[in-house]
């Protein structure tokens, strides 16, 4: 049933991604490029593509690159985009992201931005991925991540909790939004997808509460609950999203995870 | 893999999208899946007896649509196909 809910979401919500400054311009796109390397000759899979800004960003450095997305809308506006642009080597298609609807061992890359926390389940994410992944091609995918540990005891009790907060956060921002992992949690399922992970970095990035929220239609009695979860958060969520107040404006930081890694 | 004015879909594309069901699959033999264009907006899987509709340009590869028309013969499959 989630992915009806991601289609209801993301189908009013197609221009404001297209627009929005953070999945637009996030340092992330340059990074994975830069981490990367495209070649000429590559054929890239950006998986759940939104309004195409990571296909965007490699069309130039590839031979193609295809576009996937639950969500007929978004490829529409990715479509648009093309031909506004002028890119003339990027095609989309409308597709699950565990269900693959592609030939095994084509794409030299595939690639997934800010889009794995809506997935039901990341193991059958990356199994397909592998599948259509050529011998020793790269998977990258950037997502949110929450805290968490593998470990026993009090703390790592706590930073767990603090994962599952800011994920009911999330999820009542955005019902389509399933679950974001944390670090350990992604080098578990990596691990057992059959990857080799070759880089990970984590970087911060500061968000408006108001156009954060405004860009998933919240409604103003959600935005007060959500408010009151931001500020009241408990201390091991406090350190993670640091909430700021300034006058009526106000911030706080999620943390966003780069994971390049190799199929055999 | 440009798409062409002249046809529905980018050949590059069709070259390599397949059932995404049939590839889940080691009974279809090696390449399992492959598709053929009917009807100029449709893609068929002799495999699976899937069809996907090639809605606005855009080919409808789920799973859950391919099998809405899987028993529908190919000669009453709607042209264009409805919307979703």
């Amino acid at each position: 049933m989630n992915k009806e809910k991601i289609m209801t979401q993301f189908g009013r919500s197609a221009e404001a991604y297209a627009t929005s400054k953070v999945h637009a311009k996030g340092d992330s796109l340059t990074r994975l490029l830069t981490l990367t390397t495209p070649q000429p000759d590559w054929y890239v899979l950006d998986v759940a593509t939104g309004a195409g800004h990571t296909a965007f960003t490699f069309a130039p450095y590839v031979a193609g690159v295809v576009a996937t997305d639950l969500t007929p809308r978004m490829l529409q506006v990715t479509r648009e985009q093309a031909v506004e642009r002028g890119v003339t080597n990027l095609v989309v298609a409308q597709a699950d992201a565990e269900a693959l609807p592609f030939k095994s061992e084509v794409f030299h890359l595939v690639t997934c931005r800010i889009a794995a926390h809506h997935f039901g389940e990341i193991g059958r994410f990356l199994q397909e991925s592998a599948r259509v992944l050529r011998p020793h091609g790269y998977l990258a995918i950037v997502d949110n991540i929450v805290p968490g540990s593998r470990l026993r005891g009090k703390k790592a009790r706590l930073q767990r909790e603090a994962g599952q907060y800011i994920n009911a956060f999330e999820k009542l921002r955005d019902p389509s939004h399933h679950r974001c992992l944390s670090l350990s949690e992604w080098e578990d399922a990596i691990a057992a997808a059959g990857f080799q992970l070759q880089h990970q970095e984590t970087m911060t990035k500061q968000i408006e509460f108001s156009s954060w929220a405004a860009r998933m239609h919240v409604s103003p009695k959600d935005q007060i609950r959500l408010k009151a979860m931001l500020l009241q958060a408990p201390e091991a969520v406090q350190q993670f999203l640091t909430p700021h107040i300034t006058g009526d404006r106000i911030t706080f930081q999620l943390t966003e995870a780069i994971l390049v890694m190799q199929k055999p | 893999m440009s798409e062409t004015k002249d046809l529905p879909i980018s050949p590059e594309l069709l070259e390599i999208l397949r059932c995404p069901l049939a590839v889940q699959s080691d009974k279809y033999g090696e390449d399992p899946g492959r598709l053929e264009l009917v009807h100029g907006c449709w893609l068929v899987c002799a495999d699976t007896g899937m069809k996907y509709p090639i809605r606005d340009g855009i080919p409808v590869m789920l799973i859950e649509e391919g099998e809405k028309w899987r028993d529908t013969p190919i000669e009453d499959l709607p042209v264009p196909p409805p919307p979703a």
